[in-house]
């Protein structure tokens, strides 16, 4: 028995030593100033994002001759849950993709792991006046304007995948209000037919929750809403709740959807099973390459002039980088138009493309539109309904969820979100 | 030869009048405990007592956050949930694997030899081999509502009718993973009684059965009883394991629909994670494992107690 003791005794310690040395190893691989660039992404590596970065990684290098770029690809959820811990460690890359939002830039940039980045930017020129850069803009952690910290390369927002064929079968036209959408779902329903495909277990059911909220917000109770301006207007979520849930009753949306995620619901959508789809426009590349039996386009949600969707994430250069200077040309890099261009047509959406640079019809419809949300001119980009306070995307997809099963009334969703709202949002 | 022989019992004796030779031996260990287990711990506790966002200085509250989670209905769903996954994870799991162990025993080895028992035993312990994450992906499948495998063989069989939504349902998802839940347990108590069984002195089983008791009297006056030990195991391990269940709820459902599957461990991590109250999530933590230190506490000493009774 002793013995077996000491083993395990031997053996804890080994393991203890093991991560004490994990620890520490880290400082050995320490770059040179000036020498070499660390990366870090996590896109996949056939997604556009990715593929049109290492274009950029290829300019830099050609650009740089003697710099070593040295990139690790990482994951969403490491980054989203230990980003933190890595930007306030000596490990940190000069450069990397961070998440957008108050949860996670905003709450680094308040502890000064981000670097300041509005000189550089208005040194070197960049151009990040544009409503989609305000992702890259936090004051005191809150997003949206201030001190800007990160750069973005690529915009979304939210519209209404449509299938032309199915639309056709009916007799439906696009529709431009929100009676008309109302009115086609309804020739769909009478043909046996669920028009929307949502998964609500998911950022979809969120995502059109927003929407119905948004047609009753204007500018002001907006900025409420997202950036602390004033009181937000909770009666435009009760009638939200109240369309959302009156659309469950009529059969526009399946109450099956409380099972169903994002990916199951884009994937129905793509096999031709549910005419309308409303989400953002990373699926373009997706329904590019596997949709082949239909017609399909997007129009935006009818009768808004707000519209869930912003710049995307950033390219950040942490505190403790230590080739500041190579990183910022390397963000410079990312912006020009051949990379920007070559974004877009692979089914991205840049945010400094040249007029005319995106050539291949699925980018060139999602970037003209994204560029009129940027200029106003065809509605006003509205971030998404998460992005308030940490925490609140839960909320949503459980009120969502619970509205599609009737198991709340529209009122209580409101005041559920509400109450979230209230608990998270900045004191003072 | 007299003080080859000699040697041995003088040193057996030294050792019993001096334990305190053996004590640098815990040293590794007690390294290895408190960098892994007592530190990290002190921490969460003390963590418990602040509020904090995981950067920049916790600021002290006192028990603030536990006041608070005295009064938050997710914090006593998520335990009201965990009496659940206890008989999902370890009483239903014991009674079926006991029975399953019993018949693979008494009945398939006699009859169809050690190989065929030995196969059945390996595939009712595959689930615990699989990674609960490509577990969870499949069941995620057979469960999806629209094209589902359960739910599309029930309407090939024509009972529409009993189709579900198995894990949107905010009524029916607890019972779904539930479900998941036993299927990964099962091997885990088949195989720990079937090893038990081994233990049975056959003659227990042959005189009963020339005094002309049938199987279930069996299983019930001698598998059961002699099985007491084992069962006192995998009760208490099953039981800590239920409480502290994570992965599967993360890969199912993510505690939802709503907070319907939501379990302390989940709601620690989300808010560790997500809303980024590493304190208030750290108080979840800290309760979470003195209560689960008190039953295993509670149910080790229950099984020492019966297992010295047994032993008598």
């Amino acid at each position: 028995m002793r013995k077996h003791m000491a083993v395990l005794a031997a053996g804890s310690l080994v393991l203890a030593l093991g991560l004490a040395g994990c620890a520490s190893e880290g400082g050995s691989g320490e770059a040179e100033n000036g020498k070499t660039l660390k990366v870090w992404w996590w896109e996949n590596d056939d997604s556009a994002l990715a593929q049109s970065w290492n274009k950029a990684i290829d300019i830099f290098e050609e650009e740089h001759p003697g710099v070593e770029v040295q990139f690790e690809l990482k994951t969403y959820e490491q980054m989203q849950q230990s980003g933190q811990l890595i930007l306030d460690s000596n490990d940190a890359p000069d450069v990397l993709e961070y998440l957008k939002g108050n949860a996670t830039a905003g709450v680094v940039s308040k502890a000064g792991l981000l670097t300041d980045l509005t000189d550089v930017a208005a040194e070197r020129g960049w151009a990040v006046d544009n409503t989609a850069q305000d992702v890259g803009l936090y004051e005191n952690g809150t997003m949206g304007s201030g001190q800007r910290y990160g750069v973005t390369n690529y915009g979304e927002y939210v519209g209404m995948w449509f299938n032309q064929d199915m639309l056709a079968a009916q007799g439906a036209q696009v529709p431009e209000t929100l009676d008309e959408l109302e009115a086609v779902m309804q020739k769909f329903v009478d043909a046996g037919i669920t028009p929307l495909a949502l998964g609500s277990a998911d950022y979809p059911g969120p995502h059109l929750l927003y929407a119905l909220a948004l047609a009753h917000m204007d500018a002001d109770s907006l900025a409420a809403y997202q950036k602390f301006d004033g009181e937000p207007d909770w009666a435009a979520w009760q009638k939200a709740a109240t369309t959302f849930a009156d659309w469950v009753d009529k059969g526009y949306i399946s109450t099956d959807s409380t099972g169903i995620p994002a990916q199951d619901s884009g994937n129905a959508f793509a096999a031709g099973k549910y005419p309308l789809f409303y989400s953002g426009t990373w699926w373009a590349g997706p329904f590019a390459s596997d949709i082949a039996d239909f017609e399909w386009d997007q129009f935006l949600f009818p009768g808004n002039d707000l519209h869930p969707g912003s710049g995307g994430n950033l390219w950040v250069v942490p505190s403790k980088a230590k080739n500041k200077e190579l990183a910022y040309d390397f963000i410079e890099i990312t912006q020009r138009p051949e990379v920007q261009n070559e974004l877009g047509n692979l089914g991205g959406v840049p945010v400094a493309a040249e007029d005319g640079g995106v050539s291949e019809p699925v980018g060139a419809v999602v970037t003209a539109r994204f560029n009129e949300l940027l200029s106003g001119d065809g509605g006003t980009l509205a971030w998404y309904p998460d992005w308030p306070v940490p925490g609140l995307n839960d909320v949503f997809i459980a009120q969502t969820s619970d509205l599609v099963q009737g198991n709340v009334e529209p009122a209580q969703v409101a005041s559920n979100i509400q109450a979230a709202y209230d608990a998270g949002k900045p004191q003072g | 030869m007299t003080s080859q022989t000699g040697t041995p019992t003088r040193r057996r004796r030294v050792v019993s009048e001096s334990p305190a030779g053996y004590w640098w031996y815990i040293v590794p260990g007690a390294i290895g405990f408190l960098a892994v287990v007592l530190i990290p711990f002190g921490m969460n506790a003390y963590y418990s007592l602040t509020t904090w966002s995981g950067v920049g200085d916790p600021q002290f509250v006192g028990f603030d956050n536990y006041t608070q989670l005295m009064a938050d209905a997710t914090f006593w769903t998520s335990f009201r949930n965990s009496v659940f996954f206890i008989f999902a994870m370890a009483v239903i799991p014991t009674a079926i694997g006991v029975v399953v162990a019993a018949v693979l025993f008494d009945f398939i080895a006699p009859r169809f030899g050690a190989r065929t028992s030995s196969l059945l035993r390996a595939l009712f312990y595959l689930p615990q081999i699989l990674p609960i994450a490509v577990a969870g992906v499949l069941w995620k499948w057979m469960y999806q509502p629209e094209y589902g495998v359960i739910n599309t063989m029930l309407s090939a069989v024509g009972l529409d009718g009993l189709r579900q939504n198995w894990l949107g349902d905010s009524d029916l998802a607890i019972y779904s993973v539930m479900n998941v839940l036993i299927w990964l347990q099962i091997g885990y108590t088949v195989v720990l009684f079937m090893a038990g069984l081994s233990r049975v002195d056959p003659a227990l089983h042959e005189a009963a059965e020339l005094d002309g008791a049938g199987w279930w009297q069996r299983f019930r006056m001698i598998t059961l009883v002699q099985l007491r030990p084992e069962i006192s195991v995998v009760l208490i391990t099953t039981s800590v394991a239920a409480l502290k269940v994570f992965a599967p709820i993360y890969v199912l459902t993510k505690g939802g629909p709503g907070t319907s599957t939501i379990v302390p461990a989940y709601f620690s991590f989300t808010n560790f994670f997500t809303t980024t109250r590493v304190g208030y999530g750290a108080a979840v933590a800290t309760v979470l494992a003195l209560l689960v230190t008190i039953i295993a506490v509670a149910l080790l000493r229950y099984q020492t107690r019966t297992t010295e009774g047994f032993d008598e």
